[in-house]
């Protein structure tokens, strides 16, 4: 009806998100100032509410219909739940309390492991981390009945090396990681991952504190595939990111506070998220965001039942909502990332044009066929993989 | 009646001790018995990790010093020469407070940018080389433990400059002190027990802080605590991370007995 | 006589506030020298433009003959005994009586000999290696002493040295101070409020009020032929009636009273003649207390006994009261609370003091600022 009040709300959105980007909220750092003392406080609240009470209790639950939902800051436009309710007459109670996977990860294990209702039905997290939830049991299946836009999952991201046949999970939004910079500042285009150890940056760069964004990315520039890593090839990434720590080429490891320091030219290259700099580019029209040629990081947040959430169903008919494809280009228009949701693009056309064109919602072909997916690590290989990134880091 | 008195008298002597005894339980259990040396990783402190406890003991000694230099003259002035002012220039050293640690940590990453009026000003005045920067160095992380825990120096300076009454000063003058040997002789080493109190309150949860390093500096000044928070929330090496906090206390334990030891706290009435 | 320290028309202003007022007056060496008065008198703040601690906002002061008044304190061969002692908490006592040598840079061997010598002298050899905090009041008292005086200053300045000691320990020390000034010869300049501790210990008292010096003498002088109002009435008890000269003869004046009644008294020096105005005072142990005859005639109210002399509190016919002291065991009229008597005395026993008005020609121009005086110093006699 008004496209401009669309665009309006799309750029506010956009200058909040820089503050509070639905990736970490001040990289790790928020999490450790206040994190694990609201972690336990959180379970704690959890505990003497046992799921597993009967079906008395599920029975009672179902007849309050409200399906809860943890997810990232930002991560939503503001009329989807609302549109969501009148359509279906279920309450949604949507939370936005997941800032770090690990972070939310220390909350729920503990209930989780002893079988603890979470008070949550659905929780959205980054592959890697929804695939230790599946392998720890921690999940239960999304029943198929009230989800037949299941069928709208792009090709691509059906079958995963975590969740084989997608069983227990669904993606939300995907995001690539690739290269941020401002080509006005260091005056020419970038394109290749090697651009990043450029001499002539040093004291400028910054890469990602998340493991496998970093080191996946680094691996391809030595053209490594982080899809199909060996031991010996995080190592070689990882003695190379901490020989460039050493000698001051690298600036620092930041969450997605890099926004900041690229936006006011602290820094020439950030391993960057594409998001970002949708996001940071309507502010700041100069700042650019490559998928460099050796490829890019792809990676998903997923959307996940606890296994202790009383009411599948209505977290299953909440996921069949989001996954039409008019509702998923609606939150695409607030959250700028890859839906993996067909059909999206055609229904973003008519939402907003501009965005529809652009490559970091709607990448073409090309870039998507350079897009890689980090490795399945088992428990211990993940113990020693963020022990490596962790000594590359100096951390 | 003596039975009544006796028992009442034991039970008065044990009352302390009960009180305590489930904090020194909760120690003993939590504290003290999981982080028995049976396990490697104290040695790992020593081999992988001593280059992050120097920085911490390091950079957590440079901004104590710091603090004691810029905090000491502010107390000074406070308690001797404000006047009316004092409570004025009170409620501004408390004043950052009202702002969380964090967020006057990332005030600084703005002060201090590299296209900054500071760094500008710096440059100009040829104290940085051309292509300079101040942010993502040690000078930051220092400067960044050193303002983020001021207030924690000058308030027990102030509070001990403020107790010394004003006629000490009088009686050294009147004996023959000119006013800098009176402050020598006697202000200073009656204000000891502040700048003791003032360097423990900065020293001890400096060594252990680790936003400063992780906001301000580059990923060569991590200090223990960026270890400590990684083995515990990313790599989930929980032990290592426990051994390294038993560590970093022990030491700090050890430095705080000594310090108090040679200041000789005791000695001031 | 040569004197140590001279004020020459030394005053003290804070703002508009006259804290001293035309101080002048010499300090003889070896001097027991009072400062007395309530407090905001000024004899504090005279005392630390003397230390130094104040500069005088007019006039100069002279220490051993050379004008000092712009010297800082630490330049002043002279030491203060502080009103709370001010000792050096983290110093022990040695290290406290020490402490000024030390400043000026005695050879350590002389400041050991010195300090002995004066912890001798205060009898605190014992205490040498203590903390002050682990002496009684007493003792602080005389290691604040033995540290002033271990410099062998020109003067010692005393600020209410004992005010913080009880009853009996000031009477001690009163006698220890006394004992002390006598051996080590030096000028000591005391101030306090005190005036029976004024009495007891001077050489001479200068006697202050709002700022300025009232009277200047000895303690017999001052108790005895006070010059004004003010002096009569801080130092002991005085009976104080109004009076009019109404004859002169010989060195003698006639006075009349309440009633016409009539008296002689000595003539004063501030020239009263036939017609002024003044107001007797006689001490209550010169009064005469009889049941009739030549006098004035009073009211018995009160009567009190205090071992030697029993206290009479008595009544004038225009209400004024009268207090007067009679032997308890000598011969007496019986005491009747409520009986008339009439009181007398001899003319040398009274004094006719000036009138308030005409006290000093400075007092009206202190009187603006005696209301800030009192903002400053609630407790004072304004």
């Amino acid at each position: 009806m008004s496209t401009t009040r669309t665009y309006d709300q799309q750029e506010l959105e956009a200058l909040v998100r820089r503050a509070l980007s639905r990736r970490q909220f001040l990289g790790r750092t928020a999490l450790a100032a206040g994190t694990l003392a609201l972690g336990s406080s959180f379970a704690t609240a959890c505990k003497g509410k046992d799921a597993t009470a009967g079906a008395g209790a599920s029975a009672a639950a179902t007849a309050t219909k409200t399906v809860r939902v943890s997810n990232w800051p930002l991560y939503i436009d503001s009329a989807t739940n609302g549109q969501f309710e009148t359509a279906t007459g279920i309450k949604v109670e949507y939370t936005e309390d997941v800032n770090d996977n690990n972070e939310f990860f220390a909350k729920i294990e503990e209930p989780l492991k002893r079988g603890q209702s979470i008070d949550r039905d659905v929780m959205v997290l980054t592959d890697w981390m929804a695939g230790r939830i599946i392998k720890l049991g921690y999940s239960q299946a999304i029943p198929t009945g009230p989800f037949p836009n299941k069928a709208n999952l792009v090709d691509g991201l059906t079958n995963v090396g975590f969740d084989p046949g997608r069983a227990h999970s669904m993606p939300w939004m995907s995001g690539m990681t690739g290269l941020g910079y401002n080509p006005k500042k260091i005056g020419r285009e970038l394109s290749s991952i090697s651009d990043i150890f450029d001499p002539k940056f040093k004291g400028q760069v910054t890469m990602l504190t998340e493991m496998r964004d970093t080191l996946g990315l680094v691996m391809l520039g030595e053209g490594k595939d982080p899809g199909n890593c060996s031991l010996d090839d995080a190592k070689a990434a990882a003695a190379k990111i901490k020989k460039y720590r050493e000698n001051g080429h690298i600036r620092a490891f930041t969450g997605n506070d890099y926004a900041e320091d690229l936006a006011s030219g602290n820094i020439a290259v950030a391993i960057a998220w594409s998001g970002d700099i949708q996001g940071l580019a309507a502010d700041n029209p100069d700042l650019r965001w490559i998928a460099p040629k050796e490829g890019a990081m792809l990676f998903s947040d997923n959307m996940l039942i606890p296994k202790t959430s009383d009411r599948p169903d209505l977290a299953a008919t909440w996921m069949n909502y989001v996954y039409d494809p008019a509702h998923s280009a609606q939150i695409v228009v607030a959250a700028p990332y890859l839906s993996p949701v067909k059909g999206t693009a055609a229904e973003l056309e008519k939402l907003d044009p501009a965005l529809a064109k652009s490559q970091l919602v709607n990448p073409p072909e090309d870039v998507r066929a350079r897009l890689h997916v980090f490795k399945w690590l088992e428990d211990a290989e993940d113990k020693t993989f963020n022990q490596l990134f962790q000594d590359a880091i100096g951390a | 009646m003596a039975g009544i008195a006796a028992g009442g008298g034991r039970r008065s002597r044990l009352a302390p001790w009960l009180l305590v005894a489930p904090g020194i339980l909760w120690l003993l259990a939590f504290y003290f018995i999981p982080t028995l040396p049976w396990y490697d990783g104290y040695a790992r402190t020593f081999t992988d990790y001593h280059e992050h406890l120097a920085r911490s003991f390091g950079y957590a000694l440079t901004a104590t010093i710091a603090a004691i230099v810029l905090g000491y003259p502010l107390a000074y002035v406070m308690a001797f020469r404000a006047g009316k002012l004092k409570n004025l220039l009170l409620g501004l050293v408390i004043l950052p407070f009202f702002t969380t640690f964090l967020v006057r940590t990332f005030a600084w990453k703005t002060i201090l940018n590299d296209g900054g009026p500071v760094v500008h000003l710096l440059g100009w005045l040829h104290l940085l080389p051309p292509a300079g920067r101040i942010l993502n160095t040690v000078v930051a992380v220092i400067g960044g433990i050193t303002y983020n825990f001021l207030p924690f120096m000058i308030l027990p300076i102030y509070v001990s400059l403020e107790k010394i009454d004003r006629r000490l000063t009088e009686a050294a003058q009147d004996l023959y002190c000119n006013p800098r040997q009176a402050f020598l002789k006697v202000v200073l080493p009656l204000s000891l027990p502040g700048v003791l109190a003032g360097s423990l309150l900065t020293f001890i949860p400096a060594s252990g802080d680790f936003l400063n390093a992780e906001l301000l500096g580059s990923p060569n000044q991590k200090m223990l605590g960026s270890v400590i928070q990684g083995q515990f929330l990313t790599v989930r090496d929980y032990p290592l991370a426990a051994a390294l906090s038993f560590v970093l206390m022990t030491i700090i334990m050890i430095l705080v007995i000594s310090y108090t030891r040679v200041l000789g706290t005791e000695d001031l009435a | 006589m040569d004197s140590v320290i001279t004020l020459d028309h030394v005053s003290k202003r804070f703002g508009a506030y006259v804290a001293v007022h035309e101080a002048h007056f010499d300090i003889q060496r070896g001097e027991f020298f009072s400062m007395l008065g309530p407090s905001g008198c000024g004899k504090t703040t005279t005392l630390r433009m003397i230390a130094g601690f104040e500069q005088p906002s007019g006039g100069r002061i002279l220490l051993e003959g050379q004008d000092v008044s712009r010297v800082p304190p630490y330049q002043r061969n002279v030491n203060t005994v502080f009103q709370h002692y001010a000792l050096f908490p983290h110093m022990s006592v040695r290290d406290n009586v020490a402490f000024g040598p030390r400043s000026k840079k005695a050879p350590e061997a002389e400041v050991a000999k010195r300090v002995d010598e004066l912890l001798s002298v205060t009898r605190l050899t014992q205490f040498a290696a203590r903390k002050p905090a682990q002496l009684s009041g007493g003792q602080q008292q005389r290691v604040a002493l033995a540290r002033a005086l271990v410099n062998y200053p020109s003067a010692l300045l005393l600020d209410e040295p004992l005010g913080a000691l009880d009853l009996k320990l000031r009477q001690a020390m009163q006698i220890e101070l006394k004992r002390i000034q006598r051996e080590v010869g030096i000028t000591f300049i005391y101030v306090t409020h005190d005036q029976e501790e004024a009495l007891t210990m001077s050489d001479r008292i200068a006697v202050m009020n709002e700022g300025l010096v009232e009277q200047i003498g000895s303690p017999e002088d001052i108790y005895h032929s006070p010059a004004r109002v003010f002096v009569a009435n801080f130092i002991g008890v005085a009976n104080l009636l109004p009076a009019t000269v109404v004859g002169e003869m010989e060195n003698r004046l006639v006075v009349s009273l309440e009633g016409d009644v009539r008296m002689e008294t000595a003539n004063p020096a501030w020239g009263a003649k036939p017609g002024s105005k003044g107001t007797m005072m006689i001490r209550p142990e010169s009064l005469y207390f009889r049941e009739s005859g030549k006098g004035l005639p009073v009211r018995l109210t009160a009567a009190a006994f205090s071992g030697p002399a029993i206290r009479l509190v008595l009544t004038t016919g225009s209400g004024i009261e009268m207090i007067a002291h009679v032997p308890s065991d000598g011969p007496r009229p019986v005491l009747e609370p409520g009986r008339s008597y009439v009181v007398s005395w001899d003319p040398e026993g009274a004094r006719l003091l000036p009138p308030k008005s005409a006290r000093s020609p400075l007092d009206m121009n202190l009187r603006p600022t005696l209301e800030l005086a009192q903002q400053f110093y609630p407790n004072s006699v304004v």
